[in-house]
């Protein structure tokens, strides 16, 4: 490509020109030959290609002038993504150049690459303590610029053995004659004492001496740097707060006052003492000043560094105060950072900022609508019984795709007219979160009136499936659920809607958590279901359903069943017998599932309905036995009652549960089996046997119940073993189950419950692992636990509307401290949707400072080792043998060595120490001036 | 700090890529990608200079970089170009506004009126007046006379080498002139 590099007779003149000429020009054609291309992405590929080919050419040329040109194109290509990685060693030489503008070059790309590779770091170690002492060279002035290239191009790329072998270096040129140096050399330190904490703790004073520095620059920068390592360690930096104190009085530059605020911040979360001090320090600066910005840091220096006590009214008041201003600006960059510490103030305490409500709801019309989804967070302190409704009515009407923000709302330019925005869908999923998190907040104590709510809950169904989120389906489900269990008074009302939600085709669809626990309610609750047989008609008709809703769809029609036709009125027998048709048939249509759990259940119901069939035939004018007894006392024996999360683990540990007696003695069983066999002798007795068991065993009665769906654990006793496993450990349970799990992982017709399912964990039934369960087991009945507190008090009464009474979790007492702590932890982990990020870029500083003990003695450098792998231990003797180390040591520019390391790139970290020994025979020293480079 | 600076323009064409904290080169793009995305949606007329967190910097699982360790984009938009600031909680999100305002300012400086072609073409004057503003993430100057004058100050030493140099033809001394009296400007245009 001629426009990049021709090789013309004048092309190879200008090649010997003077530097700065000649790259400026070649690099210019790169990117104007990408410009050209810059529409067609085919073309521009092989431009880039081309330039790469050229200069990976241009690389191994023997004249600097090209290397450093074909460096610098490389520099600039990494930006369209091509790792220029391989090209390290040519930077080295183009770094070592003696010309200031080739070192400008080489420090710029190693910047860029030198920090994955050690050994070039290792080869580049001794030439960039000699540009650090770059002095006598040519004239004083490019010693200065010198040193300030390889200061900046340092900054990125230290590594623990480079900082250790750099630090004297550095800390000499603290005592520079020039701030730009001085600046410089403390901003590189910051990177330095990351690495190697041991150089903070030997020259402490040294460094912070900078802080009275007669530049502002240094002292700024110095700041800087302690602010940013007091993040990662604030203790060492206690000692200075006077001396920060007397800075943050004196000082007028407004960008080292933020610093001090924010190195404050960090010095206050380690000596609760300074609060006393820097407080009202603050408060006054925040009145003096006029710099938002200075005001702003203020307000977020006493918050963020724990200076605001719950009941310090009156501060909360001047930053609220403050804030409110804040938020009510023209600047959106304002209103959102301020939305945020407000909230941050709110979480102090909710209280100071429930009076700012009408605020919030202005904010949760703001243009911005990142400005919105702060204000959301807002909502659970601002909101009251009073305007809750107000509020989630805001929140729904959102739910149109474009919004229209009327000029009112605009704060800026009165006279235009609405903005159009458009909602993303990550708000609206907030907002759903939102909505369900302040309406269950504190057990519903704010909702005003459960109809509205149920209708809000359905509406929210309805609007939420296209989001297209399992998070909010799970949420929603969960409070469904909730709310029936915990309103008993709202059932029969709720119960209904439920049941329009399930059988609404397009939710089945998007969202088949909400069908899972809407079957569930409507199973356990199926008593207060009018209709049952039109139900079941409709839901048998559902095609499609997801296993893991089919599962609980299995169990409550059978529920609903019961319960319809024990619901005291009189039934035609051929009725019956039709909806029971409907029920084998969809119990036969899932007999054949890939889905264990569903196949299970649906053979077994579909036999006992089979059985339920024939009992139909032989009598005419009554519901056989079958029907009216057994089938009730399957699901009926105990009322569920909501108790609190993590209560069942709680009871797995403090275990004082009869585990030796068995459910049904041998006796019993055999006296139950006699009555069975002379009430029904057609009916199959071995059959019969298990189904009476499952009647009175408690464990199974409740696991067909349905809390507890999908889980493994969940798996019915089997039918032969209904004693052996109740007498059973839960060591021995819990190794049956890993048992029985290895075996259905190995079985091909089982499929594997665990990632397809989002609720195991929470459905488990009791919890062996000690994880805490979220579901409100309804187990708790059979265990026999005294010291359950049974607490279903009423609410208090709204003055408008009879207010329905909402149960109240039940726990242990003991345990209250615990199992609140783990819905704190829970409840961060559903705030934290995208937990899973697999391309997670980590942004993280990689430092040594984090727990660094700087009481411990001092060490001299040298001696100290960081727990080097083998293969830095190797350089290191290589260093000792071939290079001179040590700082002491006098090394003249010219007789300067670079070790270079032949390749092997067997660089894995695993190799023998042998291996390595054998790889340091092939290093070879090459003096730098000749340049005839192996590698 | 700062632990990044990208500059790229309405089109997501790259202008400047600077990492100050080490990242791979694929998670980079990837960054890139998603923060424009995120960029190109928003109306600065009226939106706020805070970007979500792109999904590739949200961290699993671990709360390091939950609320209060969090990485904050901050990005200010000139004309065609986005410049955007990666930085953690320790950078106050005013003053970091305030300093893109700087760099802005001082690259109007070294090329009266800029505009995207002149940084298209200099991109080597962009680095060079970004590492005069931050050195390895931390803020080193804040005052643009002074960033100016720094960068100044490099690019005359490159033509002080060029005069003692073997080629100094006529009107490559003319340039070279041009260059040392008046900095980019001039020199930029006479190309």
């Amino acid at each position: 490509m001629a426009s990049v590099y021709a090789p013309s007779a004048e092309d190879v003149v200008r090649r010997l020109r003077p530097f700065g000429m000649f790259f400026e020009t070649s690099l210019k054609d790169l990117i104007k030959s990408i410009r050209g291309a810059s529409d067609d992405p085919e073309q521009l590929q092989q431009v880039l290609g081309r330039a790469l080919a050229e200069c990976r050419e241009e690389v191994r040329s023997p004249d600097v002038e090209l290397k450093a040109n074909a460096v610098v194109k490389l520099a600039y290509l990494e930006m369209y993504g091509f790792d220029m990685a391989w090209a390290n060693f040519h930077i080295l030489e183009v770094m070592s150049s003696s010309k200031l503008q080739h070192k400008r070059i080489g420090y710029l790309a190693a910047s860029q690459s030198f920090y994955k590779d050690a050994d070039v770091l290792m080869l580049a170690t001794n030439l960039l303590k000699k540009d650090l002492r770059y002095e006598g060279r040519n004239d004083g002035r490019n010693d200065v610029l010198t040193m300030g290239v390889t200061l900046s191009g340092l900054s990125t790329m230290v590594t623990a053995p480079l900082a250790r072998d750099i630090c004297e270096d550095l800390f000499g040129m603290l005592s520079s004659s020039r701030p730009y140096i001085r600046k410089k050399a403390v901003a590189a330190l910051f990177k330095v004492f990351l690495q190697f904490p041991e150089a903070l703790r030997d020259h402490f004073d040294r460094f912070t001496a900078k802080l009275r520095d007669d530049d502002q620059s240094v002292v700024s920068a110095t700041v800087s740097v302690i602010c940013e390592l007091s993040k990662k360690n604030p203790r060492p930096f206690v000692v200075l707060s006077p001396l920060l104190y007397e800075m943050l009085l004196t000082i007028d530059n407004n960008w080292i006052i933020i610093r001090l605020l924010k190195l404050f911040t960090n010095l206050a979360q380690v000596e609760p003492k300074l609060r006393i001090k820097i407080l009202p320090k603050v408060l006054d600066l925040m009145e003096m000043t006029s710099a938002t910005s200075v005001i702003y840091e203020s307000i977020n220096c006493i918050v963020r560094g724990h200076m605001l006590d719950k009941d310090d009214d009156e501060a909360a008041a001047i930053c609220l105060q403050e804030l409110n201003k804040f938020c009510n600006s023209n600047d959106p960059n304002l209103r959102y950072i301020s939305v945020i510490l407000f909230y941050k103030v709110g979480k102090i305490n909710p209280h100071f900022i429930a009076k700012f409500d009408t605020l919030v709801i202005r904010l949760l019309k703001d243009v911005d609508v990142s400005i919105r989804s702060r204000a959301l967070e807002l909502l659970e302190g601002a909101t009251d019984e009073d305007n809750l409704a107000s509020v989630v009515q805001i929140l729904i009407q959102q739910f149109a795709d474009k919004d229209v923000v009327s000029a009112s709302n605009l704060f800026q330019q009165a006279g235009k007219a609405g903005v159009e925005i458009e909602i993303p869908v990550s708000y609206k999923v907030k907002m759903v979160s939102v909505i369900l998190k302040i309406c269950s907040s504190n057990n519903y104590a704010k909702i005003p009136d459960f109809d509205w709510f149920i209708a809000v809950l359905s509406d929210l169904c309805v609007v939420s499936q296209d989001l297209n989120n399992s998070t909010i389906g799970n949420q929603l489900a969960d409070e469904i659920r909730n709310v029936m269990v915990k309103v008993p008074d709202l059932r029969s009302k709720f119960i209904d809607t439920i049941v329009n939600l399930v059988l609404n085709p397009d939710l089945t669809q998007q969202m088949p958590m909400i069908l899972r626990e809407g079957y569930w309610c409507i199973g356990e609750y199926s008593s207060v279901l009018r209709n049952g047989d039109e139900f079941i008609k409709k839901s048998v008709k559902q095609h499609r359903v997801q296993p893991q809703v089919s599962q609980i769809m299995t169990q409550a029609l059978i529920k609903v069943f019961s319960s319809w036709c024990n619901d005291g009125t009189d039934k035609p027998i051929p009725y019956v017998k039709e909806i029971l048709g409907e029920l084998i048939g969809f119990y036969e249509s899932l007999s054949t599932s890939h889905w264990f759990e569903v196949q299970e259940r649906s053979v077994e119901f579909l036999e006992f309905c089979k059985l339920c069939d024939e009992s139909l035939e032989s009598e005419d004018h009554e519901l056989p036995l079958l029907i009216t007894e057994v089938l009730p006392g399957f699901f009926n024996a105990y009322d569920l009652n909501p108790i609190m999360a993590g209560t069942q683990s709680k009871i797995q540990k403090s275990l004082a549960i009869d585990l030796e007696t068995p459910f049904l003695s041998s006796e019993e069983l055999e006296n139950l089996l006699r009555e069975d066999a002379s009430r029904q002798d057609e009916a199959d007795s071995g059959l019969e046997s298990d189904l009476e068991l499952d009647s009175v065993s408690d464990s199974d009665s409740d696991d067909d119940g349905g809390a507890v769906p999908l889980s493994e654990q969940s798996m019915p006793i089997s039918i032969s073993g209904g004693t052996e496993n109740s007498e059973m450990s839960p060591e021995d349970r819990h190794s049956l189950q890993a048992k029985r799990r290895q075996d259905r992982m190995d079985n091909p017709f089982y499929l594997d419950a665990g990632d397809e399912s989002p609720k195991t964990k929470d459905g488990m039934l009791i919890n062996f692992d000690g994880e805490e369960t979220h579901v409100e087991p309804k187990s708790i009945g059979k265990l026999d636990l005294s010291t359950v507190s049974s607490g279903s008090l009423s609410r208090k009464k709204n003055k408008k509307k009879k207010k329905a009474q909402v149960l109240i979790e039940e726990g242990l007492p003991d345990l209250i401290q615990d199992t609140q702590d783990n819905r704190g932890s829970l409840d961060k982990e559903l705030g934290n949707p995208s937990s899973v990020n697999s391309s997670a870029i980590n942004l993280k500083t990689q430092s040594k400072l984090d727990d660094f003990d700087f009481s411990s003695s001092q060490v001299s450098p040298g001696v100290t080792n960081f727990g080097e792998t083998d293969d830095s231990a190797d350089i290191e003797k290589l260093r000792a043998k071939f290079a001179s180390p040590s700082f002491g040591h006098d090394q003249s520019p010219d007789d300067e060595v670079i070790v270079v390391k032949k390749k092997s790139k067997s660089k894995s970290k695993s190799k023998s120490k042998t291996k390595a020994k054998s790889k340091s025979k092939n290093s070879k020293i090459i003096s730098e001036e000749t340049q005839n480079s192996q590698v | 700090m700062i632990h990044s600076v990208l500059i790229f323009n309405k089109k997501a064409q790259p202008r400047l890529v600077k990492f100050y904290t080490p990242v791979e080169l694929p998670q980079q793009k990837l960054l890139i990608k998603q923060v424009y995305e995120l960029v190109s949606h928003r109306n600065s007329d009226f939106q706020s200079s805070f970007l979500t967190t792109p999904p590739s910097l949200l961290r699993s699982g671990s709360d390091d970089l939950g609320e209060d360790g969090g990485i904050q984009v901050i990005y200010k938009n000139y004309a065609t170009l986005y410049f955007t600031f990666i930085v953690d909680d320790q950078e106050s999100e005013l003053a970091i506004l305030d300093l893109i305002q700087t760099f802005v300012e001082s690259l109007d400086r070294c090329f009266t009126e800029v505009n995207e072609l002149d940084l298209i073409f200099n991109w080597q004057t962009l680095e060079s007046v970004l590492e005069e503003i931050i050195q390895g993430g931390m803020v080193i100057e804040t005052s643009v006379a002074r960033i100016v004058a720094a960068v100044d100050q490099l690019n005359r030493s490159a033509s002080t080498e060029g005069r003692t140099s073997r080629f100094s033809g006529a009107g490559l001394g003319n340039a070279l002139q041009a260059f040392a009296q008046t900095g980019f400007s001039t020199w930029a245009s006479s190309q």
